[in-house]
């Protein structure tokens, strides 16, 4: 998506998407490392941003190293295009690149995330770029990294999966929420960040590329387009996604999309809305328009 | 018909240190088991043996003769200086699915596999007991967990059956089921140890290894384990190797004895023969003290 003679044409004075061209081009040789191997945590050198470590700086980096002057850019924050996390990131593209930005997932050739994926399937020519807190899934089993690593390239993945069996010996059911646990083409367990689980099967064979990145944690994974994606489950116990209990969107009124709780604390209700702002807009003028 | 043998180990060599032609040479002879060159540890040196189908296989010799040095390498715990190891399974070992075993480990030395081999070797053909139950066991998590994680690693993934097995091989252990989600740090030494065992056979392993089960546990508890292990061998058909240093144990559950000392092998037989007509100074002094 960049080539050579847009090198120099930065804005505000910095190289084009702030980061020099060294540091891209390590980023996209650690992606294409990533790529060749689904699921598998790819090291590279975090580099220093203007926002702070745990604020996306993950994303951003992947986003700075593959952005391209036609490129049309969509963030969002747990799928909203208007939270602060959101708006700052795009701000600060905006200002170093000058490309367009967009809230509309259909348009959108780059979709930088917090916490969830739109609603809407994403296209081939889509590519979706997860910020992650903790890229390292055996973190909860195994605090080491050298041995986690081990853990990896054996493929020694039962203290994984005892965990879940004492989660449901001791809760009857997996208490893991977000973050949810998956196994990319039958070989890594792998964080898919922490999208809730109704995201989880978007993930499988999606026809978009999905990068992952971990800023404080310096990690790049990914999962390419068609591969499978499956959420680690018990025979007898599936992997089941929220339940809404038949509660719709008071906007638009979607049963089948992923709702946010509100709790009005005076009035002592609960009320549901569509997570993801530009999904929810879009059944909104639809419902208009008829 | 004659078997052919599940396990070939070959010419196991352990040293501790550096190592120099002294020690590693496979003519060299020293007392004791420090080598006079250069000091090194010599931890097993040229063990050979072969294991049969179904047979139970006694190693004994004093403490620090080696015997859980090699009990180790067998199970892949730590890695040998030198030797090989080769491993045959005919026909289906159990009802799961069992595939046997993976196509890289046919024929070919299984110290010098990929560690991904290694793991699926130790998980589906291996079962191990080690002396002390914090070795073996993780005694935070639930008894039914430690029992259930061996399963998990042989990729059983239906949690009713696996706790139907769990619950059936505590009854074996003669462990109360109703104590199966209590982590075994709440449990005597005994009951650890036949958690351990409930463990190490959850997956019907074609070997288990057994690595002075019985020591530490006081004579009534001590049966009982014994007691378990033949009945074990007689129901599933298991190949065992048995290391002790107390002759009672190897001539109760062995049929052939491998006596070592200053990690090698001075003698070998029937147990029977070694213990009632020893041949080596050492085995004599041993059998002597003991009966």
């Amino acid at each position: 998506m960049n080539s050579a003679a847009e090198k120099i044409d930065g804005k505000n004075g910095y190289n084009f998407a702030f980061l020099d061209e060294n540091a891209k081009k390590e980023i996209r040789r650690r992606i294409l490392k990533a790529i060749s191997i689904p699921g598998y945590q790819v090291p590279f050198g975090s580099r220093e941003l203007p926002i702070a470590r745990g604020w996306g700086t993950g994303g951003l980096q992947i986003t700075l190293s593959i952005i391209g002057k036609s490129d049309i850019l969509k963030v969002i924050d747990q799928g909203c295009d208007d939270s602060v996390n959101a708006v700052n990131i795009r701000r600060f593209i905006k200002s170093v690149t000058g490309v367009e930005m967009t809230t509309d997932t259909e348009r959108a050739t780059l979709v930088q995330t917090r916490h969830r994926i739109p609603e809407k399937p994403l296209t081939k020519d889509q590519v979706i770029i997860f910020q992650v807190p903790f890229p390292e899934p055996l973190r909860t089993v195994e605090p080491s990294e050298a041995e986690t690593r081990r853990m990896h390239a054996e493929a020694d993945y039962s203290r994984m999966w005892l965990y879940l069996y004492e989660d449901i010996v001791k809760c009857g059911e997996i208490s893991i929420g977000a973050r949810y646990p998956v196994f990319v083409n039958n070989r890594y367990i792998m964080d898919p960040s922490p999208i809730p689980r109704w995201d989880i099967e978007k993930l499988n064979n999606s026809e978009c590329l999905n990068l992952f990145c971990a800023g404080r944690e310096k990690r790049i994974y990914a999962i390419p387009p068609r591969t499978s994606v499956k959420p680690l489950e018990f025979e007898d116990f599936r992997f089941r996604i929220e339940d809404f209990k038949g509660n719709k969107c008071e906007k638009c009124g979607s049963a089948n999309s992923y709702l946010d709780e509100t709790i009005d604390e005076a009035a002592g209700t609960r009320h549901y809305y569509c997570s993801d702002a530009d999904y929810c807009e879009k059944n909104l003028n639809n419902a208009v328009r008829k | 018909m004659i078997k052919k043998p599940v396990l070939k180990a070959r010419n196991i060599t352990k040293i501790f240190g550096k190592g120099c032609p002294t020690c590693l040479d496979d003519d060299s002879d020293f007392e004791g088991n420090i080598c006079p060159d250069c000091k090194s540890v010599v931890g097993c040196k040229n063990i050979s043996f072969d294991l049969y189908p179904n047979e139970v296989l006694g190693i004994v010799g004093e403490s620090g003769s080696g015997k859980s040095t090699l009990v180790r390498m067998l199970y892949l715990d730590i890695e040998p200086t030198k030797g090989e190891m080769f491993l045959e399974f005919d026909g289906d070992l159990g009802d799961d699915g069992f595939s046997g075993l993976p196509a890289q480990a046919i024929g070919a030395n299984i110290f010098s596999a990929k560690s991904f081999v290694k793991r699926h070797i130790k998980n589906f053909f291996f079962g191990m007991v080690y002396q002390s139950a914090q070795l073996g066991l993780k005694l935070d998590v639930t008894a039914g967990g430690n029992i259930v994680e061996r399963m998990l690693m042989a990729n059983n993934r239906d949690i009713k059956k696996m706790r139907a097995r769990a619950s059936y091989l505590l009854g074996k252990t003669e462990i109360p089921v109703e104590r199966m989600d209590e982590p075994p740090k709440n449990f005597s030494g005994g009951m650890q140890q036949r958690v351990q065992i409930a463990k190490a056979i959850s997956n019907e392993p074609a070997i288990l290894l057994l690595d002075e089960v019985t020591t530490g546990l006081d004579v009534s508890v001590q049966a009982k384990v014994l007691d378990l292990i033949r009945t074990l061998q007689n129901e599933i058909k298991v190949s065992m190797l048995v290391v002790s240093h107390d002759l009672g144990v190897i001539r109760l559950l062995t049929n052939r004895t491998i006596v070592m000392k200053n990690g090698r092998i001075i003698e070998s037989g029937l147990t029977d023969q070694i213990l009632e007509d020893p041949q080596e100074e050492y085995t004599q002094i041993l059998v002597n003290s003991a009966l």
